[in-house]
């Protein structure tokens, strides 16, 4: 029988005889464009309570959805009992512990992942003292090139966890103290040998943290068995008057791989465990322009800082400072040229993070100005410089001198968002970012160029310049209104467009922006009751990066199609 | 078949049964502590909003959620503003809520438990509840105005 129908047997005699609570949600989204980006995703959220008791079921029909596999029938569930002093949990789990180091168990939709884990969580609370034990199972699904039918839309790669954890917590006034022990088992293919790996592995962890009146500070860290791999976390907080002060500190060291190697999680399977998904220290952004450009944190091999300063000012506005900085451990070189014979080896160890390119550094500096003007206007004004070196494809010191090439992206970025109340119900709402990026690849031969170093752009030229426009009217709590139009001043040569097939709105503004190079959509939403949201949208999408909550994936081209979307809670 | 069965169940579902919320439902505070539902209804109503650092229609809001706090306070009314910023970015909560010394109290939900509880779907979602634990209206998203509405809504349910 299945598993939903059971779930309605065991639920209808409740609903007749219990006080049982249900409510749930409802959430569709249709796409159909030109370039056959077409999706059509339905899902149900139902959620139950009956005294204790609680349940969760989500059902879904996407075929095909906008990423990720499709599927059709009972997508999760949990039972969960919660008396006074403990708690047992069965299904689809969605924990944290150790800040992230340990797990962190999220479902996101907008990139596909889904960290979760199904099995049975069984907590006690003795007071100052709690306790809890994990038993589970894991599937991660990623789209990656280093497995056979890559797909950007459609995961290739799968691999089987079976895991077994505990925690104990302590509560001792302001402190905290947490230790956690997690075994792993795995089942790996290396597609290139066809063969299973079944790997095991133990990881051992501690958090900590305290609370003072203007300071407070946590720290994780996270021993691996295997590979002596550790992650080392710091995040402290000191409160000034109007000044708020974070200072967040990283250390991930659990697979130190080589730049050709970097992100090979089929290959090299003694990494990061998928459900580890850390903090990243950097800033996570809102704007489109610089989720673009963020950062691809390496959970294996990475070393970094994040500085904030927040201080707030009149009209309940805030203006913000922050600067992040990361690198790998190593620089990797080459011991020859040649293709057959090179071997990539360490020749330099840094234990904190450096802006050496030949360490993959990555750094930002970003500022924001945001607040009310006179109770109708907000603004958010703000400005970013970032530099990534991204990947590395050669570090030679040979007799004739020092040759290298590798892949680089500056940028800066200017986001504005204003909205204005004209009325206490009618708004005009304006978004504008302009950016400016040189990316490509700086090549070094000393036998060639007179020795100096070139510079290959990424783009038709060697800068580009991106401006994004969205204009919008809104009636509050009726709808809103909004044209979209994003522009791009040369091509970039690595993004493939297979051609523009332009809709009427770039048609119409083509005397102002070039219709190639520019991609512009119009946007409704309408609030049909209070809690039911319908969004229809028209015109296309441009292809690149793009981030939710600092992972990114690359995304196709949007081009000349409708979007339907209805959110609904019941 | 199975299909419309469940459509009829889903459209028939707030005609039979009431959409109470948990009372002893826990939120997770900043430090780690949890504190129950409970103890804020047993002052009042409670708005329950949901926001992140990376949404920007949500600190537009929050300004006008901080005024209705103060403004209602006295007549029994909590503001609970959870956070579903993940662990990734989860630091910039504290600073960011320290900064602009709100009047209501702020929690975390990193792994959106608490949120697909409660059915949030679109960031922000803000769910008001009477002091008897049922729903009594609940809003998708942040335009500006909204919270005209919002206003109505809480001195209705204050009225009751």
């Amino acid at each position: 029988m299945k598993p939903y129908i059971i779930f309605f047997l065991i639920q209808l005699p409740c609903m007749i005889y219990a006080q049982l609570n249900l409510s749930g949600s409802y959430v569709s989204s249709f796409g159909k464009s030109v370039n056959n980006f077409n999706f059509f995703e339905n899902r149900i959220n139902i959620n139950s309570d009956w005294n204790d008791w609680t349940s969760w079921l989500e059902l879904e029909h996407s075929n095909p959805p906008e990423l990720g596999k499709k599927i059709i029938g009972l997508r999760k569930f949990r039972f969960e009992y919660q008396a006074n002093k403990y708690g047992v949990k069965i299904g689809d789990l969605y924990e944290f512990w150790g800040n992230g180091l340990i797990f962190n168990m999220l479902d996101d939709q907008s990139i596909d992942m889904d960290t979760g884990i199904r099995g049975g969580l069984f907590s006690y609370n003795f007071g100052f003292l709690s306790a809890e034990y994990l038993i589970g199972a894991h599937q991660s699904f990623r789209s990656t090139t280093k497995a056979p039918d890559f797909d950007e839309r459609i995961p290739n790669y799968k691999t089987d966890y079976k895991l077994q954890a505990g925690k104990i917590s302590f509560d001792i006034s302001r402190n905290r103290f947490e230790f956690f022990a997690l075994n792993v088992k795995d089942q790996h293919l290396i597609p290139t040998k066809n063969q299973y790996l079944r790997l095991k592995d133990r990881l051992f962890g501690l958090s900590f943290s305290h609370i003072f009146e203007n300071f407070e500070a946590d720290y994780h860290y996270v021993q691996k068995s295997h590979n002596d791999g550790k992650a080392f976390n710091l995040n402290t907080f000191l409160f000034l008057e109007d000044y708020a002060i974070s200072i967040s500190f990283k250390d991930y060291r659990f697979n130190e791989l080589s730049p050709f190697d970097r992100f090979d999680f089929v290959n090299h399977p003694h990494g990061v465990y998928y459900f580890q998904q850390m903090p990243t220290v950097y800033k996570i952004h809102s704007s489109l322009y610089l989720g673009r450009v963020a950062h691809q944190i390496d959970y294996n091999d990475e070393v970094g800082f994040n500085i904030g300063i927040e201080k707030s000012h009149a009209q309940n506005g805030t203006i913000l400072l922050n600067y992040a900085q990361s690198s790998r451990h190593n620089e990797w070189a080459l011991n020859s040229s040649s293709g057959f014979n090179s071997v990539w080896s360490i020749r330099k160890k840094s234990i904190l993070s450096s802006s050496d390119w030949r360490f993959n550094p990555f750094s930002e500096v970003y500022l924001e100005v945001n607040g009310y003007y006179d109770s109708r206007l907000f603004y958010q004004i703000s400005l970013a410089k970032t530099r990534d070196i991204t990947d590395i494809f050669t570090n030679i010191y040979s007799t004739q001198g020092h040759s290298f090439s590798y892949n680089m992206l500056e940028s800066i970025t200017f986001p504005v968002l204003i909205s204005y109340q004209l009325t206490p119900q009618n708004s005009f709402n304006f978004q504008f970012e302009y950016q400016k990026i040189k990316k490509g690849m700086i090549i070094k031969n000393p036998e060639a160029n007179l020795g100096k170093e070139v510079f290959g752009s990424a783009f038709a030229e060697d800068i580009q310049g991106n401006t994004f426009l969205s204009i919008g009217y809104s009636r509050s709590p009726y709808w809103s209104i909004s044209i979209d139009i994003d522009n791009a001043s040369t091509e970039d040569i690595l993004v493939v467009e297979n051609g523009r097939n332009n809709n009427f709105v770039e048609n119409f503004l083509n005397p102002f922006f070039d219709k190639s190079m520019t991609w512009a959509s119009i946007n409704y939403s309408m609030n049909l009751f209070s809690s039911t949201l319908i969004s229809l949208s028209y015109g296309s999408q441009r292809a690149g990066i793009f981030c939710s909550n600092g992972v990114c994936r690359n995304m196709q081209a949007f081009e000349k199609g409708i979007k339907l979307g209805v959110t609904t809670a019941f | 078949m199975k299909a419309l069965v469940l459509l009829g169940f889903l459209i028939l579902n707030p005609l039979l049964f009431s959409q109470k919320i948990q009372s002893s439902l826990k939120f997770n505070r900043i430090d780690g502590r949890k504190i129950s539902l409970d103890k804020y209804l047993s002052q009042g109503p409670v708005l329950i909003n949901f926001w992140a650092t990376w949404c920007g229609p949500c600190k537009k809001e929050m300004i006008h959620l901080d005024r209705l706090s103060k403004k209602y306070k006295n007549n029994g009314l909590n503001i609970l503003s959870i956070s579903i910023d993940t662990q990734r970015s989860l630091s910039e909560v504290k600073r960011y809520v320290r900064s602009k010394r709100y009047n209501f109290d702020v929690f975390i939900d990193p792994n959106q438990q608490i949120f697909k509880k409660l059915n949030g779907n679109i960031m922000p979602t803000n769910i008001l509840i009477d002091r008897n634990g049922v729903i009594f209206w609940m809003h998708y998203g942040y335009i500006p105005g909204d919270e005209v509405t919002m206003e109505s809504k809480i001195l209705e349910v204050l009225n009751q």
